[in-house]
């Protein structure tokens, strides 16, 4: 018999280090955390060997008390929580008191710190969990933190280490996270010399986006702005031409924290279809703040799930968001250029390396948070450098120009920007400073402040306006429609636009409709979750009004009698349990019942083909009913409907400009 | 192997014969023909759930056997001239197929391997005359369920009971149900595959000539005409279903079954864009009202009846009931309803050669 014995600390933090740190991502993400915790405004990751060689993470945070430091390698140590209520108001990252520990138990570790009070700085070295030594140091204020030779005495974890390139990819990944988190935060990620990631720190989102994405990507991403219900939901959406393949390029923060959420990303995806093609993912930056005490964030070590106390509250928050996001922007794919013509006023500036953003038009009326980040932003790029010291230039640009010159037209409905723009100083050292525009010249606001009251400040209804005066020229190949409006030539696949129309009408109708039940002929019997049960109990009026006719036939069973007409050719167990899903997220009307297969193929079947003659009198006809659909962009399968070509494009192409 | 036969009979073998060969199968041999020469020509196709045996007519000068692709085999034969065929096989499965002034050459397989018909041991048999099955199926093959989920309804009952062969066929919505009277004093249950019994349908004629029924554990085998068809049965219990079949009914009309069928597709033709709008009967005073209404417009029609019992306003997906409609030759019918939730029976005016059920569509908005 094999007696049970306690087992000794350095063991038992070993066993523990395997829930918190299974990489060196790992390592990154508690240190990179901490760091936040401590208040800093810059963090610099450097790599080597992927991390497990050595990872150093530099920060200008609060610093630790040199008698502390000693104390924060023990488990369960921590400065962020007191008693166990705290975890319901907590606002750090870090609570559980366990990373340090477990991060020591398998690698050397060495740690320089200082507070703002402290004359001189610590610095301590810990190995396998044990201190070999600990000595005063100059530093400045904040915390390095080096851990060297990961895994060295936990030769079983090491072997499950990918390729230094995957593990360096990992981390990459966790800092995009912690970067799109904290806007104002400048992070940077060094591998192996190379600067991979650096962003501004300055509160902009979009700048974030920006410096991780490219431009392509910031250019085509739609604000989403959504309070209501006890959720804030901010953040960027991916137009559909950026969407890939996978859910690589979502990324959705509660409260600030990354998590993967089904209900969240299932919310996302279900207000994109239609607008998508099958098997494509929209990007999306998502960030969602709710009251900390209706959500659970101890529901996993990592911390990459949540709970939340009323799911289909989320749900809903999430779905009208990015639907009143994507329905409000104008989705026509445009060729690149068009956002090129911006006028633009150099700065003097000409051997800098130079990022621009594309414009963000931003009406009187539309309360953009970065309208309150704007006023922070120039003290908080201040302050950047004065904490790293090593700011060589930066230049303050802004420009406010009264319209678009991309048409006449929009410069008369008062669109106006505020032109943004970071300078990277790479030619000294790789120190990026982003200054961001404040408020717009008092001058020139008074030139765009009478126009820019005009009411018509939505880019779906200025679409569709300039769909409907648009000049018909004709129809191309049987195939498409060419419009001409203002200095733009819009090609429309008509079988896509009729499709669009035919399929918001049908749906339309199905929810209009009478509601039928059709009695069936052997009572269909289900039987049902705990959780689908309470679901059905709760949704059982609305399940009537629909057409069904159910009673709860005691257990967990339930028995169908009847069932809504337009489902005519029955449905089974599964049908129902399905059904019963999708009503609990969605708004309840019958078009969500009937498979959407069905409407589109009654959509698809109805619609006129490529290949199909149109006299004008019909295009005009089918030009005003798209004008009328909630989503004249894309045909239900997510092809797009409309393509513009703007005149520079064509002037291009004839060698007219260059 | 060598014979010599008409291509009429020919092509009628294999076209019957085809209905159980696999279009598509991983084993070339599955899709193929087995021909085999004796006294007679005989013809094989065997796709598992069903095969078919086929005689031809045929002068044979050798015997042997051969199995040849289907698709090609049947595609070669049907354009051949109206005329006598020359069948040989020469060496290596090389098969010639003559005929007027055309000659093929094709490759053919080995014989062995192929899946023959298994022997039925000989359980429960019963007889009946071609054209009585044949018109049994019609009536009832339509309300077979497409579902795949409940298997078992994806096929119908044959029911042999004192002195009575009962077919019945049901889905979620409807019911139907035909009767013949045998001799035989048998009693057996099988549940054979819709597909099955809609290709032994298309293979029967109508003749008085008997079809002889034997019934194994799993499989039924249906002999006529020089034709063997074998089919699987669908295992599980069918449902019992006379307990759904209402016996007391509020109201009943006698009612000429092509005006009520005529009223019901007019009817129907406002409603006919989408499935979302049900046909409604009003009947009182010997009369009744077919009407519909879409968003296109209404419709409304109405039909002398003889009436029994209560006024009612009742509703019904009109494909439902033109289903059950359009396969009655009767001139008159019986149409009883239970209530206007309950299910509506359909019969002859006298007896029960068969019953038809149809579920209402509740009304109420």
């Amino acid at each position: 018999m094999v007696k049970i014995v306690i087992l000794d600390e350095s063991t038992s933090n070993q066993i523990a280090a395997g829930e918190v740190i299974e990489r060196p991502a790992s390592i990154v993400k508690e240190m990179a955390e901490n760091s936040l915790d401590a208040g800093a405004t810059s963090i610099t990751v450097e790599i080597t060997g992927g991390g497990i060689k050595s990872i150093r993470v530099t920060d200008n945070g609060d610093g630790i008390e040199a008698d502390d430091v000693a104390m924060a390698f023990e488990r369960h140590a921590t400065s962020k929580i007191r008693r166990i209520d705290d975890l319901d108001n907590l606002s750090t990252m870090g609570f559980r008191g366990e990373a340090l520990a477990s991060i020591a138990s398998v690698s050397k570790v060495e740690v320089i710190t200082k507070t703002e009070e402290a004359k001189v700085g610590t610095k301590v070295i810990v190995e396998a969990g044990d201190i070999i030594s600990t000595e005063p140091v100059g530093a400045p204020k904040g915390t390095t933190f080096i851990v060297r030779e990961l895994f060295y005495n936990t030769p079983a974890r090491y072997k499950f280490l990918k390729k230094d390139s995957t593990e360096a990819g990992y981390i990459h990944d966790i800092l995009v996270r912690i970067a799109l988190a904290r806007p104002d935060v400048s992070i940077k990620l060094v591998n192996q010399g190379k600067t991979v990631i650096h962003t501004p720190g300055n509160h902009d989102l979009l700048s974030v986006i920006y410096s991780i994405y490219g431009k392509d990507i910031a250019r085509s991403v739609i604000p989403v702005n959504f309070s209501g219900d006890g959720i804030d939901i901010t953040g960027f959406i991916g137009r559909p031409e950026i969407s890939k393949g996978n859910r690589s390029s979502q990324s959705i923060f509660v409260n600030n924290r990354f998590i993967y959420n089904k209900i969240i990303t299932a919310a996302l995806e279900e207000a994109c279809k239609t607008r998508l093609m099958q098997k494509r993912f929209p990007f999306a930056v998502l960030k969602i703040n709710i009251s900390p005490q209706f959500v659970d964030v101890n529901v996993h070590p990592a911390k990459l799930e949540v709970r939340f106390s009323d799911e289909r509250k989320v749900f809903r928050a999430v779905h009208h968001a990015v639907m009143s996001a994507l329905s409000g922007a104008s989705l026509i794919p445009a060729d690149k250029d068009v956002f090129k013509k911006n006028a633009v006023k150099e700065e003097d500036n000409a051997d800098a390396k130079q990022m621009r953003f594309r414009s963000i038009p931003r009406m009187e009326s539309e309360a953009m948070p970065t309208e309150e980040n704007a006023s922070g932003n120039k003290s908080e790029g201040l302050s950047i450098s004065a904490d790293t010291g090593n700011v060589s230039n930066y230049k303050t640009a802004v420009h406010v120009e009264s319209g678009f010159s991309k048409s006449a037209t929009e410069a008369m409905q008062g669109l106006y920007f505020v032109k943004r723009e970071i300078y990277d100083t790479a030619s000294d050292n790789e120190i990026m400073k982003s200054i961001a525009g404040a408020a717009p010249k008092p001058g020139e606001e008074k030139n765009t402040g009478p126009v820019a009251t005009h009411d018509n400040n939505d880019p779906v209804a200025n679409d569709r306006n300039k769909l409907l005066n648009a000049h018909v020229i004709g129809q191309i190949f049987n195939s498409f429609i060419i419009l001409e409006t203002g200095d733009e030539l819009l090609l429309i696949d008509q079988h896509a636009a009729h499709e669009r129309i035919q399929y918001e009408k049908t749906k339309k109708q199905y929810s209009e409709g009478n509601i039928y039940s059709q009695v069936l002929l052997n009572p269909l019997t289900v039987n049902l979750s705990m959780l689908e049960m309470d679901m059905f109990h709760e949704l059982s009026r609305l399940l009537e009004r629909l057409g069904f006719e159910v009673e709860d036939f005691g257990g967990k069973t339930i028995i169908i009698r009847a069932i809504p007409y337009v489902l005519g050719s029955g449905i089974s167990e599964q049908d129902f349990i399905d059904i019963l899903y999708k009503l609990q997220k969605e708004t309840g009307s019958v078009s969500e019942i009937i498979p959407e297969e069905t409407i589109y193929m009654t959509a698809c079947k109805s619609a006129i083909k490529a290949n199909r003659e149109m006299p004008e009198m019909e295009i005009r006809g089918l030009i005003e009913d798209l004008t009328k659909t909630e989503n004249p962009y894309t045909c239900v399968h997510g092809r797009p409907i409309i393509i513009s070509v703007s005149r520079k494009e064509l002037e291009k192409k004839f060698k007219r400009i260059l | 192997m060598k014979f010599v036969c008409s291509k009429h009979e020919l092509y009628e073998a294999i076209s019957t014969v085809q209905k159980a060969v696999m279009p598509k199968a991983t084993l070339p041999i599955l899709e193929g023909i087995y021909i085999e020469a004796d006294e007679n020509v005989r013809l094989v196709g065997n796709c598992f759930d069903l095969g078919i045996e086929f005689s031809v007519k045929a002068d044979v000068m050798s015997a042997g056997s051969i199995v040849l692709n289907s698709r090609i085999f049947g595609d070669i034969v049907r354009k051949l001239p109206e005329s006598e065929v020359f069948f040989e096989v020469k060496k290596n499965y090389n098969t010639v197929i003559e005929c007027g002034n055309s000659y093929f050459e094709i490759k053919g397989m080995s014989a062995e391997g192929f899946p023959m018909l298994p022997e039925i041991e000989e359980e429960k048999k019963v007889s009946i005359a071609q054209m009585s099955l044949k018109e049994m199926i019609k009536k009832t093959i339509y309300a077979i369920s497409t579902d795949e989920n409940r298997k078992i309804l994806t096929g119908s009952l044959i029911e042999v009971q004192d002195g009575e062969f009962t077919i019945v066929s049901l889905d979620g919505f409807r019911l139907a149900l035909a009767k013949a009277l045998i001799k035989e004093a048998v009693e057996f249950n099988a549940v054979i595959p819709g597909k099955n019994l809609n290709e032994i349908h298309k293979i029967m004629e109508q003749k008085e000539d008997e079809v002889k029924i034997t019934l194994s554990e799993n499989q039924a085998l249906f002999e006529m005409n020089g034709c063997r068809i074998i089919s699987k049965l669908l295992s599980g219990e069918f449902m019992n279903y006379k307990y759904f079949i209402p016996e007391q009914f509020e109201t009943e009309i006698t009612v000429d079954t092509r005006e009520f069928i005529n009223s019901i597709e007019r009817a129907s033709l406002i409603t006919s864009d989408d499935r979302r709008f049900p046909v409604k009967l009003m009947i009182s005073d010997d009369k009744m009202i077919v009407t519909s209404s879409a968003e296109i417009g209404i419709s409304k029609e109405e039909l002398k009846v003889e009436m029994d019992g209560l006024d009612i306003t009742i509703g019904f997906n009109p494909r439902y009931l033109l289903d059950s409609l359009k396969v009655i030759d009767d001139e008159m019918i019986r149409v009883s309803f239970s209530s206007s939730v309950g299910p509506c029976v359909i019969k002859p005016i006298e007896g029960d050669r068969f019953i038809f059920m149809v579920l209402p569509v509740r009304m109420n908005s």
